[in-house]
């Protein structure tokens, strides 16, 4: 403690989210609004990230740092609605099942129609995506079936 | 030999005076209203540090803060040159030296592990 002790202490923090944004840069990894609260070698880490994939790498990289023992991944996937992606379901010819997770293991919680349009919300773990569809449901499906329109 | 003694105490005398006047001038409340640190700073971080931030000082050597800089409460020493400020925290007994880079009746200016901060004396 002392006379600006809070001073002190943000600076030392900054200086180590910048010394890990680096580590995170040479990673290829990018995090938008990082924050990283480092106690006694457990890092908790915080912002938004493209897509978990990116999340998970950001937390591998911090991890193999020296002195860290933990790395808490609170690292949150963008939100893309206001971005307002329209993407066209890319079926042969049969509807895109809408599952309630990032994996064919899940139930199906709709149906999009083959050739219409959804939205899509966020780029999850294993090039799954969560969509919205015209007809208002929400969910998750297959990247593959997807493109850009 | 009488007018070397006669320097050596003129001197004495100026150094210890030049500290009284610094420690007269160090005992008030303090406003802080600058910060400028070695690594940049959010200018939201910063905002939030300046809130309601004060530094007092009293004359029997005590010393407290307030608001976002930190709050703590200890003892402090004023070197006799009136260059560097101790100060010892009553929460855990932790001890830190500050340089005075200013000290005028209206202004303060103390720099501790590169980071300075500007105080305005409370009217």
């Amino acid at each position: 403690m002392g006379l600006f002790d809070q001073v002190n202490k943000a600076v030392v923090n900054q200086q180590q989210v910048n010394d890990y944004s680096a580590v995170l840069q040479k990673a290829g990894v990018s995090v938008q609004g990082l924050k990283i609260d480092n106690s006694g070698g457990k890092l908790t880490i915080s912002g938004t990230v493209t897509d978990d994939q990116t999340g998970e790498k950001a937390a591998a990289a911090l991890k193999g740092q020296s002195g860290i023992s933990e790395v808490i991944n609170l690292l949150e996937t963008e939100d893309l609605t206001a971005r307002n992606i329209k993407m066209k379901v890319a079926t042969k010819e049969s509807n895109l099942n809408i599952r309630k997770g990032p994996g064919t293991s899940y139930d199906i919680v709709g149906k999009a129609a083959h050739n219409s349009v959804v939205q899509l919300i966020k780029r999850m773990y294993n090039d799954w995506y969560y969509i919205k569809t015209e007809t208002g449901i929400e969910g998750f499906c297959a990247r593959n079936f997807l493109t850009e329109v | 030999m009488k007018s070397i003694l006669s320097l050596i105490c003129f001197l004495a005398f100026i150094i210890v005076s030049c500290g009284n006047n610094q420690a007269k001038q160090l005992a008030n409340t303090w406003q802080v209203t600058n910060i400028e640190t070695s690594t940049d700073l959010a200018d939201s971080v910063k905002t939030h540090m300046l809130e309601n931030s004060e530094m007092m000082f009293t004359k029997d050597g005590n010393y407290t803060t307030t608001g976002g800089v930190g709050a703590d409460q200890g003892s402090y020493t004023l070197d006799k040159e009136g260059k560097t400020i101790s100060t010892i925290s009553s929460a855990g007994k932790t001890n830190s030296v500050y340089t005075i880079e200013k000290l005028t009746d209206e202004e303060l200016v103390l720099e501790n592990s590169g980071n300075t901060v500007t105080c305005t004396a409370k009217k």
